[in-house]
Formats: structure tokens, C-alpha cells, sequence
């Protein structure tokens, strides 16, 4: 039963929110993980024996229908669950091996409920069910994050693209008269403003992914732990951006807008990424970069797919994860140090450890430009293989950078990194059998294997070193400073203007002043008028009762 | 024998109270107190009499006396009763004995038994020149401090009973002073409702009475009457006599209104909307809350005279709780008054209020609640006094009249207003002296008759209709 | 029990604010003894209000509850009281939200006596007007709530702003006359007074329709910070640095929107219905301007008043659309609305009290000497601006979209005020969490009490499950 191991799961996640002395986390965050593998062999398993029963719990009513929790497994569906299943869990196995936080289990079910919500959001089949996954992934996003000056812009970014999906949903909800998503498909028919509720939601999606111009809130987080970085990149807020493509994307195609827009897009996150990997001098920021140009190339797959996930994705994922897990351990033996042009030569510092990592990279890089390759054919396009190659060249670039960093210090001094073998233990299993998979085109992994190895033993990469001296390339993001001059900056001024003008000036203040005017002046009246002498006194009663007098007489009667 | 020994009943006690404050004076009592307490005996055994003998015979001095007349009576009496408890903390404070003051409240409260129960103009036109010059008796005692112009007084005051004078001696002189009762002034009005002397007469019935109620343009005088005299006798001005003379020009109306109903309709509802105007803007010019209230007064009565003029049973009665809820609240800012002291000095500058919410927290509340209870604020009383009043207006489509009393009200409210600003925000100037504890006491009882009396207890509202309704038989 | 119970859900505030007047002043217990009498009756009311939610059947709509008392002869009047879930939803909202006001507030603050009295008094007036079912009883209680608003503002109001009173008062009383003539209109058209929910049905001719319509719209609007009239409800609620007081009248609007409620849906006549475009336009001209001005706005407590304008005009908005079927989410909204707006007004104060103790000129770094409040602000910020933890959440989805059905425009503009109030409060809240600005050595004592923070976070999961199964306190 699907619920039992969602109700596990959500148990073992809140279990680990228990603060607990530094022995019992470590004790219970491995048990996390055990349960947790347990867990995902076991719906893995009643998965394939197609066992998987979901469920639907009755939320709330509303007038245009009730508000459901769905999760009903299905093929299509666990194709994106079990691999997103199978990273989590390794992000578990991978902070409970390397110990890089100081309350793992905290981490752990941070993961867990991040999982969590994005099957549910996989699973989805009401507007109020995504966009709420869709927010509690942010959050938990923001919660791994742990860290106010890098998750600013992703707070702000991710809130404006959540608000923009809040609208459009709503929107289309309002228009539908439905709440069900497989209805979306019924907006072309009777939807308005195709063209905007297209664009609209294309924006937060871009926003979410952080392609091209939005990138910026991904290189913040880069200020972030890299661990935590690498979770939010990949598990967070990005890749449910993804999955709402595919969730979303009958809205997306109402307009024929959408399919230029997002090519231009797909191009243009994949060179920001590949640039921003070549010129950005922290380690951190290189691999969101790198990630910018995996996800650029994923959303490439997509199109070509459809817009619906497939096993190849599955596979093409667990690689950048893997990427993304060979940069932090090159980062961990170097003392973790950051910046690239600092980096020590692998030969000076932990040897052992960079050199098997050296032939976990380029083992993973043979392994993804063979599989790229046999994507290629089956897709019958090569502009992902062009982009993988391109992303594999850029990446024994870097390598080289580091591998063959002049900086020669010892660093005896400091405390030896730990030997984490269990670490490599996995990595290599992981490729191995990655390469067992893919074994039809050992060849083409054999050939890039030796051109890898080429290139990163050739003088190259030296080349390319001088970019770092250039605070141009290294330092500016360009997205803030055209965010800042096209956004901001306008908002401030009528943020302003309006203070001024409509706050201070055009308020009622007008009219009270006015009304305290004529008020001034009845009283100026009053006082002229009502003299307190005698003289005024006598006058008044004379006149009044010669008035009331001559109404009289010229007055009628009743009679 | 017996019917005219009745009939003087209630008159009895008050002359015996009367004497027996000249006693004390003669045996040289020098407390304030035992004044006090002397003349609300011989009042309270006035007012017992008069309610177990209220109807007094047929003789033309008591003649109209009815369930209405002691319904009058008796508020006024009540009135008087509150103003000789606390009038006698002022006098004690200034040690002075108030033994005239005293004596002229319970000759007053004879002269208002005599005019509210007669049907007899003269006996009316008399009664109103004795209350007059009771009224200048009173305002000419005064303090060190206060200056009064008693001169003003007397020539206005006599220039009133002139015209009161002039129709009641003209029409008297032609039907003769003993047939001047109502029912046969409505007979002779009916007859010659054109002719001079019914006019003259209707004026001067009526006039004095505009004139005493502050109305304009006859209110100049009320404002001098609450603001220069000492604290009791404006206080006897504003509560007690507004009481008598409403009393007395519903009756009058009731005479008059047949005859000259449209006609007279026009001219109340001129008089009252200007008065509420007048009263608005006159009461945010005053630094003094006595001359607030004094313009305050203006306004209210302006709107009962606006009701009273429809000439419908509903609308005047709508116009006597109006009254009621009124001087209820009206009692408890004068009581305010007799607690509002620094260094023994009695105040009532708007200034010299600054810092009052700070120090002096019950009488800030019970203030407050007046002042809302004055605009017309729910639950409070005055809320009861404008839905009747708001209801009989516009039920009679007098949206027009309506409006401005609102717009008007809104701009008294500015005056109120200003007085709370000044509690609250004024930095404190002085210090406050410490809150006599019997007013205290009786200002918690008037606040909270102010903010219970709207929900109608032992249905009061409907004994008292069926007391007044009797003026309509 | 029950034929009393609405009754006793007004009275009995009202009777603890007279104990709390008449409690006798002593150094030691005075104090907590006012507190104590603030805090049970509070508690005795919240059990009242479930109970009375007990006996409802939340499925059914329409007033489940109806108790009538005499009142006037002369002019006969009897009194209505009614509830349907909404109304009592309302209640539960208003009641817990300051349930946990004075569990948290300062036990050093000035004139205790009156600030729990009036605020007892506000609670059981405005239980009274959630409660009115007929014309004048609603007016009454509509025009009485000034009356502990007024005492409130002058006590507690700010000393620069004493005019701002005279302003609200007369605002107030403008609204209040409108309106009371609107009823007495109503009620001699019936000769008689009438159930709220029937005034719809009056059929009312020519301009006294009009009059009637327009007199009790600009008396709801009285209320609410609505330009060009909103100026002096920001002056008030920026000058009150008390927060009870600050949270007492930022529920002034919430009269005028419930105002709308009960008049608007199914009771306004075509003729007038046809008008609600008009407004709607000037509610998002606020709307927007206000959110955008926030942005800019250095005061946190002006970007509080933003929000609650923006979150008010967004319900005003709902009730103005030609649906009826709203009612409950609004009500789900404002439920958890109002326990966020108190418990961000009071960390505002706690903040403001620390920076004014520690003489701090800026907010910025603030929150890094106060761990508790920086939870406890973030958590409630990203609740308020709408981040799935709070019914505030699917139910502001609802309303939206039924905005955007009704009007794309109106949707995207309700939508980009929502954007930049949310924004301005993000950016308050980054820039108090900003560690580079920190400069000042930690200074002793500033985080909230452990109390103070048990009972922020009892809220906020009350919001939580609320979220997850909205009347869960109904067997």
C-alpha cells in the first residue's frame, strides 16, 4: 500500500525533527536510512509487480469542486518516483557518510518530506494539490538552506514564479470551472488570453528552473554549504520547475508562442551554464553553473520527448547528481576550498582521494557522452549530443584547472581530510553500473574515455586560465544588473511617486483640509454674528420675535 | 374645603421648607449641608405629596393638572433634588452657606407646580415672570472671582416679559383675564385667527419660552446664564428649568397648533434648524465647557423643537424622550463639574483639562461616555433619544432636516472631540484635586443609567408614554 | 443553555471588561489580577464559541442559531441574534486571536485597566455585530464598536498624531450616521425591523433606493482604507505602538467587510448591483497603490498595515463578485488571517521595544540576536504572504480564481498587489536577518519569552491543521 510507506516515510521524517544528543542523530539518521532503502526497494519492487494501490483523501469542498490528496502510482508516474526515490535516498547515504551536518537526521528528513511532496506533486491531479506541493517543496528548499544571505533571491525568485503559478492556476481553475488537472486540455477550447497565461506561466517556470536571466538565485545559493547547494539545486525548487513542465505543459502549448520562446531558452541556459561554469572562479558556482547547462539540456530532452519523462531522464538525472557529488568530494580533499585558482595540485594533497576521483569523472564523462550518444540516435537529434559534448569538454577543462593547479603548498598542517571509502565504494558502483547499462555502446565510452584522459593531460586548460584574472567574466551577474535597471529600479520610483503623490497629496486630506476651511469660516461668521453685548442681545429678540410676527400675518391657518 | 387644602398640598412642604431655612439662617447655621439637607426634606415631601395628590381639583390654578403635568413635575423635581445634593459640596468647598440659593430652588419649585398645573395664562404668564426673576436672584450670586452682568439680564429678561405682557393684557382685555384658560383661548383663536391680538397673544405666549430655552435667536442670554453664573445656579439653568418650559410649550402647542398649524410648523422648523446650526458651530468656537454645553443645548433643543413642531403624538413624544435622554446626560456632566478641582479652584476651561485621563481615570470614563452618549452612540441613551428622533423625521420624509441635523451633529461632534483631544493628549499642566466620593458615586450611577437606560428597563419607556399621552385626550 | 448562548457570547465579555473597571488598584496583585480576568473570560468565550459550534451542522448554510429578545414598544423593535458557520467561524478567529494577544502581552504597560476593558468590550461588541441577524441591532453594534476604538486611540494613540483622532472619530461617525439612517429608511419602509438577510427584498423605488444603497456602502466604506479615504486609517494604526491597540484597529476594517457580507451577496438589488465594477475598480487602485508604496516604506508596521489593506480589499473584492459561493473561503481566510496579523503585530512590537530599549536606530541584523523571534517572524511571514501552511493559502486560490473568471485584469492586478506586499514584507525580513549589518555587540535579553514563543508556535499549528482539515474543533 502506497499510503503505508508515505505514512513511514512521513513518520521517519518527523521522528528526525526530534533533537537528540550527537550519538542517538548519528544512530538514528543511519536507521533513516535504512528504512528509507528499505522502503524504496520495496515500492520499487511492488512497483514492477505493478501491487502499487494509491489513495485519495478528501481534503475540503469548494463550489467548483472538492480538493483532493491524490497519489495514485502509475507507469508514467513512477518513472519520475523511483529515480527521484533512489536520489534522495543516496543524498541520505551521502550525508550520513560524509557527516557534514551537524544534525544529519534534521537533514535527513528535510529530504524525506522534500521527496515527499514531490511525489504528490508528480501525482497531483487537482490545481490545489500541485500548487501546494509546489510551495512546500520551496520551503523545505529554503529550510535545508538554512542560510539568509544565500536564500534571499531564492526566496524572492521562487516566490514571485509560486505567485505567478498561483495565478495562472487560479485563472485557468476560474475559467475550467474545474479543479482538475487532466482538464487543462479543455483551456485551448475555451480559454482567453491564451498568448499571456502561456507566457505568464513559461516565466515561472524558466524562473523555477533557473534557465537563462534567472539564474541568479541558483549562483546565491552557491554562498550556501555545498551539499545543501547541490540538494536544493537538484531536488528542490529546479526540479520541480521540471516537473511542472510536464505537468503543465497542455498550458503551455495553447499559445504558439510557447515552443520558439522555449527553444530560445533551452539554447540560452545551456551557454549561460556552460559560460558561467568556465568563467565562475567558485567551485560552488561552477557546479550550479554545470547544472544550468545539465538542466538545459534536460529540458532539450523533453521537448524531444514530448514533454513526458522516460527512463533515459531517469538515468540522465542520476548522473548530474553524480556530477554534482565527484565536484563536492574534489572540494572536500582540497581542504574545501573554494575558489579554483587556489586550488592546490592533486599530486600535493590528498592523492588517493583525487585520483580515484579523477577516475570516477572521467569515467561518468565517457559513461554520459556514450549514453548522450545512444540518445541522440534514438531521438534522431544530435543537438543534445553537440550539448554534451560541449558540456564534457568544458568540464576536462576545469579538471585540468584543477589537477594540474600550479600551487604547490603542503598543507601538513591541517587536519588530513577523513578517507570516506564507502563514499567511492558507491560512486563506483553507481558508474559501473551505469556502464553495464549502457554497455551496447562501450565503444563510443571507450573512445571518449581516451579523449577525456587526452585533453586533461594536454596543456588546454591552461588557455582558459587567464578568464579567472577578469573580474568581468568571474564576479558580474549580468541577470541582476538587467533585473535591477528593468525592475527595480522603476519600482522604486513609482513605489515613490505614488508615496507622494497619492499617499501624501491626493489622499482625503484634500478634502478634510477643505472641509476645515469652510468649518473656519462658519465659525468667523458665527463669531461676527453672535456679539455677546446687550445692544446685539436686545436685537436679536427684537427681530426674531418681529419675524415669527410677520410670518404670522402673512401666514395662512388651518381654518 | 377640603379639595382646596388638597390642591395646595404639595405647595405646603415647600414654604414649610422655606421657613424653616430662614430659621436656620436666623440661628446663624453656617454648613452648607444642613441647607442642602433641609430643602431636599421639605422637596422630597413636595414631590411625595404631589404624586399622591396629583389631581388637584378644578380650581383655574390647578385645573390642568394631570398625569402629563406630574410627569413633568416630577422630572423637574428630580432635577432639583440631584442639583441641591451637589450643589452643597460646592458651597461647603467655598464655605459659604447657601441659604438663598436654597430658598429660591424651593420657591422655584413651586412656581413650576403652579405653571405646569395651571390652565390659566395669566397664572402661566405670572409663574414665568416669578421663575425669571427667581432665576435673576440667583444669577446675581456670584464669587469673588466671576463677573456677571445681572444689568444685561434684567433689561433682556424684562424686555421678554413685555412682550409676554403685551398679549396677555390685550387679549385679557378683550375677553377678559378670567376666560383666559385653554379651552376658551382656542375657541377665541378659532374665531379670529387673523386678527392682531390672537397674533399678538401667540407670541407672546410663546416667545418668552423660545427665549428661556435658548432657541435662536433668542439665546445669547442661555450662553451668559451657564457660563458666567457660579457652578449651582448654572447648573439649576441648564437641568431643572429646561424641564418646566418644555413642559409648558407642549402645552401651549397643544393650544395653539390646531389654529395655526402649518404656519407655525414653518416657523418651528426654521428656528430649530438654525438653532441646530447655530448651536454646532457655537458650541467649537467655546473655550469654556460651559459654554459648550450652552451651545450643545441649543442644538438639542433645536432638534425637540423640530419634532414638536410635526404636531403628531408620536413625534412629540419622540421629542420628550428626546428631552429625557438628554438632560439624563446633561446631569452627569454637571456632576462632572463638582469634581473637576485644582487647588480648591473649581474649573471648566477646556485647557485646564490637560493631562485629566492621566490622573483622574473614572471621571475621564464617565465624561467620555456623556460626550458619546450626546452624539447619539449606541447603546448609550442618546442613542434611544435620536432613533426616535431619526425615525419620526424621516418617517415624516424630512430627509432634508435630517441631513442637516447630521451634518450639524457632526460638527458639534468636533467640539467634543476637541475636549477629548485636550484629556488625552495636552501634556498635564496641573494638578487634579482628589474626586469628592459621594459624586463619584452618584456620577458611576448616572453613567450607568446612561449606558443601561436604552435597553429599556421595567419597560419605562411605555409607563412614561402612557403619563404623557395624556395631553392628547 | 442554547436559547442564551449568543447572548452570553456578547455578555460576557462585557461583564469581564466591568470586573476588570471595578477591580481595586493593589502594588502587588492589581496587575495580574486584570490579566487574569482578561485571559479566562477570553478562554471562557473560546469554549462558549466551540460549543455553540457543537451544535451546528457544518455542512447546512444559512443561520442555524436564532434567539430574539424584546426590546422597544415605542418604536417596536425586537432584537436578533444569529449564526451560521461563517459568523461563528469569524468568531472563533477573532476570539483566539486575542485569546493569545493577551497571553502574550507585556505586563508593563501603561493604563492595563483600560486597555483590557476596552479591548473586552470591543471583543463582546464585536461579537454582537458578527452576531446581528436584523437591521437595527447591526447598527447598533456597528456604531458602538467606536466607542472602545476611541478610548483605545486616545490612550495608546500616538502623542504626534492627536488630531488623527478627532479624524477617525468623525470618519467613524460619518459612516455610522449614514448608516443609521439607511436603517431607519429601511425600517419605516417595513414598519417594522427586518432580518438582515431580508433587506434585499424590500423593493425599494427610485432614489430612496439609491439613498439607501449608497448610504450603507459609504458607511462599510467608512471602515475601510479605501482611497482617497485611507490616510487617517494609516495614521491610526501606524501611531499605535501598543499592540493590542494596534491589533484592535487594524480589525476596523474587518467591520466594514463584513458590513459588505452581510448587504452585498444576494441582498443588493440589480439596479445596484450593476455598480460593483466601479468599485472594484477603486479597491484595486488602493490595493495596488498601497502594496506598492510598502515596498518602498521603511516602517514595518506601515508594511503591516499594507498587508492587512491588501488582504482586506482582496476579500472586499471576493464578496463584490457575482458568486455567492465564496463566503466560507473568505471565512477560512480571515480565520487565519486575523492570528497572523496578531502574532506579527506583537513580534513587530517585541522588536520595536528592543530596538527602542537597546537604542538601535535600524532594524537591519536585528533578528540575529533573537533566535526565537526570527523563527517566529519568518514562519509567520511566510504564512501571511500566503506559503502553503495556513487555509489562508487554498482559500485565497479559490477567491482567485474566481476573480480571474470574473475579470482577467482585475485578477492580474489583485494578484501583483499581492506580489508586492508579500515582497515589501520579504524584504523587511531579509533585511532584519542581514548578519552584515550587525555591528553592535549582543546585546542582553532581546529574544522573545519562552512562554511567548510556546504560544506563537500553538497558533501556528492551529493554522496547520487548520489548513489540513479546516473545522477540525467541530466533532
Amino acid at each position: 500500500m502506497v499510503i503505508n510507506t508515505i505514512v513511514y516515510m512521513l513518520l521517519i521524517g518527523v521522528s528526525g525533527l526530534l533533537r537528540l544528543h550527537i550519538r542517538q542523530d548519528k544512530t538514528l539518521s543511519w536507521l533513516m536510512f535504512v528504512i528509507i532503502a528499505c522502503l524504496f526497494c520495496d515500492y520499487t519492487l511492488d512497483s514492477f509487480e505493478d501491487q502499487l494501490a494509491g489513495f485519495s483523501i478528501l481534503w475540503n469542498k469548494s463550489q467548483i469542486g472538492d480538493i483532493t490528496i491524490d497519489f495514485h502510482p502509475s507507469l508514467a508516474t513512477n518513472q519520475i518516483i523511483i529515480p527521484l526515490f533512489f536520489i534522495s535516498t543516496l543524498a541520505i547515504l551521502n550525508n550520513n557518510i560524509f557527516r557534514y551536518e551537524e544534525r544529519r537526521c534534521i537533514y535527513n528528513s528535510f529530504i524525506i518530506f522534500n521527496f515527499i511532496s514531490l511525489s504528490l506533486l508528480i501525482c497531483a491531479e487537482n490545481y490545489v494539490q500541485l500548487i501546494t506541493m509546489v510551495c512546500i517543496t520551496d520551503i523545505i528548499g529554503y529550510m535545508i538552506l538554512r542560510d539568509v544571505d544565500s536564500s534571499r533571491r531564492y526566496v524572492v525568485y521562487n516566490f514571485f514564479a509560486d505567485m505567478c503559478l498561483f495565478m495562472i492556476l487560479a485563472m485557468a481553475c476560474g475559467k475550467i470551472q474545474s479543479l482538475d488537472i487532466s482538464r487543462l486540455l479543455g483551456y485551448e477550447q475555451i480559454g482567453r488570453h491564451k498568448d499571456f497565461v502561456s507566457i505568464v506561466t513559461s516565466i515561472a517556470l524558466f524562473i523555477k528552473t533557473g534557465s537563462f536571466l534567472f539564474q541568479s538565485y541558483l549562483l546565491d545559493i552557491g554562498n550556501a554549504r555545498f551539499q545543501r547547494m547541490s540538494t536544493v539545486n537538484l531536488l528542490s525548487a529546479p526540479l520541480a520547475g521540471i516537473l511542472l513542465f510536464l505537468k503543465l505543459h497542455k498550458l503551455l502549448f495553447v499559445s504558439d508562442l510557447f515552443m520558439p520562446i522555449f527553444e530560445i531558452m533551452t539554447i540560452l541556459t545551456f551557454m549561460a551554464g556552460i559560460w558561467g561554469f568556465i568563467t565562475q572562479r567558485h567551485i560552488q558556482r561552477k557546479v550550479i553553473s554545470l547544472n544550468m547547462a545539465f538542466i538545459g539540456i534536460l529540458l532539450w530532452l523533453l521537448k524531444l520527448n514530448d514533454f513526458a519523462w522516460s527512463e533515459n531522464i531517469s538515468l540522465y538525472y542520476t548522473a548530474v547528481y553524480l556530477f554534482n557529488q565527484i565536484y563536492f568530494m574534489i572540494y572536500l580533499y582540497q581542504n574545501r576550498e573554494a575558489d579554483i585558482t587556489k586550488m592546490v595540485n592533486a599530486n600535493e594533497i590528498n592523492v588517493i582521494a583525487l585520483k580515484t576521483l579523477l577516475w570516477q569523472i572521467v569515467l561518468l564523462n565517457s559513461w554520459f557522452v556514450a549514453f548522450m550518444y545512444k540518445t541522440a540516435i534514438s531521438t534522431a537529434s544530435w543537438t543534445v549530443f553537440a550539448g554534451a559534448i560541449l558540456s564534457v569538454f568544458v568540464q576536462v577543462i576545469i579538471l585540468n584547472h584543477i589537477y594540474k593547479a600550479p600551487q604547490k603548498r603542503k598543507l601538513d598542517y591541517l587536519n588530513p581530510n577523513p578517507k570516506r571509502v564507502m563514499s567511492f565504494v558507491v560512486g563506483f558502483i553507481l558508474i559501473f553500473l551505469g556502464i553495464y547499462y549502457e554497455r551496447d555502446v562501450i565503444s563510443i565510452m571507450l573512445l571518449s574515455l581516451l579523449a577525456v584522459l587526452f585533453l586533461i593531460a594536454s596543456p588546454l586548460g591552461n588557455i582558459f586560465r587567464k578568464i579567472y584574472d577578469n573580474p568581468l567574466f568571474s564576479e558580474r551577474d549580468l541577470s541582476k544588473t538587467f533585473f535591477f535597471y528593468t525592475l527595480v529600479s522603476p519600482l522604486t520610483y513609482i513605489s515613490r511617486t505614488f508615496w507622494l503623490m497619492i499617499d501624501v497629496l491626493l489622499s482625503e486630506k484634500i478634502i478634510t483640509t477643505g472641509i476645515s476651511k469652510i468649518n473656519k469660516t462658519a465659525i468667523y461668521l458665527f463669531l461676527k454674528l453672535n456679539r455677546q453685548t446687550l445692544g446685539a442681545n436686545m436685537l436679536f429678540i427684537i427681530c426674531g420675535t418681529l419675524i415669527i410676527m410677520w410670518f404670522f400675518i402673512n401666514g395662512g391657518t388651518n381654518e | 374645603m377640603l379639595d382646596k387644602i388638597i390642591s395646595i398640598l404639595p405647595e405646603i412642604p415647600l414654604l414649610c421648607g422655606m421657613v424653616h431655612l430662614c430659621i436656620l439662617y436666623l440661628l446663624s447655621n453656617e454648613k452648607a449641608k444642613t441647607y442642602a439637607a433641609t430643602a431636599r426634606f421639605w422637596l422630597l415631601v413636595s414631590v411625595f405629596l404631589t404624586t399622591v395628590c396629583y389631581y388637584r381639583g378644578t380650581d383655574t390654578i390647578s385645573a390642568a393638572a394631570n398625569s402629563y403635568t406630574l410627569l413633568f413635575i416630577l422630572c423637574a423635581n428630580i432635577a432639583l433634588y440631584i442639583i441641591m445634593i451637589l450643589s452643597a459640596t460646592w458651597f461647603s468647598s467655598l464655605k459659604r452657606t447657601g441659604g438663598r440659593y436654597y430658598i429660591l430652588l424651593l420657591l422655584s419649585s413651586g412656581s413650576i407646580n403652579m405653571m405646569l398645573n395651571t390652565e390659566n395664562f395669566c397664572v402661566y404668564g405670572f409663574c414665568f415672570a416669578f421663575l425669571t426673576v427667581i432665576g435673576g436672584a440667583l444669577y446675581g450670586i456670584h464669587t469673588s472671582q466671576q463677573q456677571i452682568n445681572l444689568k444685561k439680564y434684567i433689561i433682556t429678561s424684562a424686555l421678554v416679559l413685555v412682550i409676554l405682557a403685551i398679549g396677555l393684557i390685550y387679549v385679557g382685555q378683550i375677553i377678559g383675564a378670567e376666560n383666559l384658560t385653554t379651552e376658551q383661548m382656542q375657541l377665541f383663536l378659532r374665531a379670529y385667527s387673523r386678527k392682531l391680538s390672537t397674533i399678538l397673544f401667540v407670541i407672546s405666549s410663546i416667545v418668552p419660552l423660545l427665549y428661556a430655552l435658548g432657541i435662536f435667536p433668542f439665546h445669547i442670554m442661555a450662553e451668559e446664564k451657564a457660563c458666567c453664573s457660579i457652578l449651582p445656579v448654572s447648573h439649576y439653568f441648564m437641568l431643572f428649568l429646561p424641564i418646566v418650559y418644555w413642559g409648558c410649550l407642549i402645552e401651549i402647542n397643544q393650544t395653539v397648533y390646531p389654529v395655526y398649524g402649518e404656519i407655525w410648523k414653518k416657523i418651528y422648523q426654521a428656528l430649530a434648524l438654525i438653532s441646530v446650526i447655530w448651536g454646532a458651530i457655537g458650541a467649537n468656537t467655546r473655550k469654556n465647557l460651559h459654554g459648550v454645553y450652552a451651545y450643545s443645548s441649543i442644538y438639542h433643543f433645536g432638534i425637540i423643537l423640530f419634532l414638536i413642531s410635526l404636531g403628531q403624538e408620536r413625534a412629540i413624544f419622540a421629542g420628550f424622550i428626546y428631552l429625557l435622554c438628554y438632560l439624563l446626560v446633561m446631569a452627569n456632566l454637571y456632576a462632572i463639574f463638582y469634581n473637576l478641582k485644582t487647588h480648591g479652584q473649581y474649573i471648566s476651561d477646556i485647557a485646564s483639562l490637560s493631562g485629566l485621563a492621566q490622573t483622574r481615570s473614572y471621571t475621564t470614563g464617565a465624561l467620555m461616555i456623556s460626550l458619546f452618549s450626546l452624539i447619539g452612540v449606541p447603546p448609550l441613551i442618546g442613542f434611544l433619544g435620536q432613533m426616535n428622533m431619526a425615525d419620526e423625521l424621516l418617517g415624516n420624509a424630512n430627509y432634508i432636516a435630517v441631513g442637516i441635523i447630521f451634518a450639524a451633529l457632526l460638527i458639534l461632534s468636533k467640539a467634543y472631540l476637541d475636549i477629548m483631544k485636550v484629556i488625552y493628549f495636552a501634556p498635564k499642566t496641573k494638578s487634579f484635586d482628589s474626586e469628592n466620593k459621594s459624586i463619584l458615586f452618584y456620577t458611576s450611577i448616572n453613567t450607568v443609567a446612561i449606558m443601561t437606560f436604552a435597553f429599556n428597563p421595567f419597560n419605562m419607556i411605555e409607563k412614561i408614554k402612557d403619563m404623557f399621552y395624556v395631553i392628547f385626550l | 443553555m442554547s436559547s442564551y448562548l449568543l447572548f452570553l457570547l456578547i455578555a460576557l465579555p462585557i461583564f469581564g471588561a466591568v470586573i476588570i473597571m471595578f477591580s481595586k488598584y493593589d502594588r502587588n496583585y492589581f496587575r495580574k489580577n486584570i490579566y487574569h480576568v482578561a485571559i479566562w473570560t477570553l478562554l471562557a468565550n473560546i469554549s462558549l464559541v466551540l460549543y455553540t459550534f457543537s451544535l451546528f451542522d457544518t455542512e447546512k448554510s444559512g443561520i442555524q442559531l436564532v434567539e430574539k429578545y424584546n426590546w422597544l414598544n415605542f418604536p417596536v423593535i425586537d432584537i436578533l441574534l444569529g449564526a451560521d458557520t461563517f459568523s461563528m467561524l469569524l468568531l472563533l478567529g477573532i476570539n483566539i486571536a486575542f485569546g493569545v494577544a493577551d497571553i502574550c502581552l507585556s505586563k508593563h504597560i501603561e493604563n492595563p485597566k483600560t486597555l483590557l476593558a476596552s479591548q473586552l468590550v470591543f471583543i463582546g461588541l464585536l461579537n454582537g455585530y458578527i452576531l446581528s441577524a436584523d437591521i437595527i441591532s447591526f447598527y447598533i453594534f456597528f456604531a458602538a464598536l467606536s466607542i472602545p476604538l476611541i478610548v483605545l486611540i486616545s490612550s495608546f494613540g500616538s502623542f504626534h498624531k492627536k488630531n488623527m483622532l478627532v479624524r477617525f472619530s468623525l470618519y467613524n461617525l460619518i459612516g455610522t450616521l449614514l448608516l443609521f439612517t439607511a436603517v431607519i429608511l429601511m425600517y419605516h419602509y417595513k414598519e417594522g425591523n427586518i432580518p438582515l438577510n431580508t433587506a434585499g427584498n424590500l423593493n425599494l423605488k427610485g432614489k430612496l433606493e439609491y439613498f439607501v444603497w449608497l448610504s450603507l456602502f459609504f458607511s462599510f466604506i467608512s471602515r475601510m482604507p479605501i482611497w482617497p479615504f485611507h490616510y487617517w486609517i494609516a495614521s491610526i494604526s501606524t501611531g499605535l505602538y501598543n499592540p493590542l491597540a494596534f491589533v484592535m484597529s487594524s480589525l476596523i476594517p474587518l467591520v466594514g467587510l463584513y458590513g459588505f457580507m452581510r448587504f452585498w451577496p444576494n441582498t443588493v438589488p440589480e439596479s445596484i448591483a450593476v455598480y460593483a465594477p466601479l468599485f472594484e475598480t477603486v479597491c484595486i487602485i488602493t490595493m495596488l497603490f498601497i502594496a506598492l508604496i510598502s515596498l518602498n516604506h521603511k516602517d514595518f508596521r506601515y508594511k503591516l498595515f499594507a498587508y492587512t489593506t491588501v488582504y482586506y480589499l482582496l476579500f472586499l473584492i471576493g464578496v463584490f463578485l457575482p458568486t455567492s459561493g465564496l463566503k466560507m473561503n473568505i471565512g477560512y481566510s480571515i480565520f487565519s488571517y486575523l492570528i497572523i496579523l496578531t502574532v506579527l503585530s506583537f513580534i513587530i512590537s517585541h522588536i520595536e521595544a528592543e530596538k527602542k530599549k537597546n537604542e538601535l536606530y535600524s532594524n537591519s541584523g536585528l533578528l540575529c540576536y533573537m533566535p526565537r523571534t526570527s523563527i517566529s517572524l519568518s514562519l509567520f511571514i511566510l504564512a501571511a504572504i500566503g506559503l502553503p501552511i495556513t487555509p489562508l493559502f487554498w482559500n485565497n486560490f479559490i477567491i482567485i480564481s474566481e476573480i480571474f473568471n470574473y475579470n482577467l485584469l482585475l485578477g492580474v492586478l489583485v494578484m501583483l498587489s499581492l506580489l508586492f506586499v508579500a515582497l515589501a514584507l520579504l524584504e523587511e525580513l531579509y533585511r532584519m536577518k542581514d548578519k552584515s549589518s550587525v555591528t553592535l555587540p549582543c546585546p542582553v535579553n532581546t529574544d522573545l519569552s519562552r512562554t511567548r514563543f510556546v504560544a506563537y508556535m500553538i497558533c501556528l499549528a492551529i493554522l496547520f491543521i487548520s489548513f489540513v482539515k479546516p473545522l477540525w474543533f467541530v466533532m
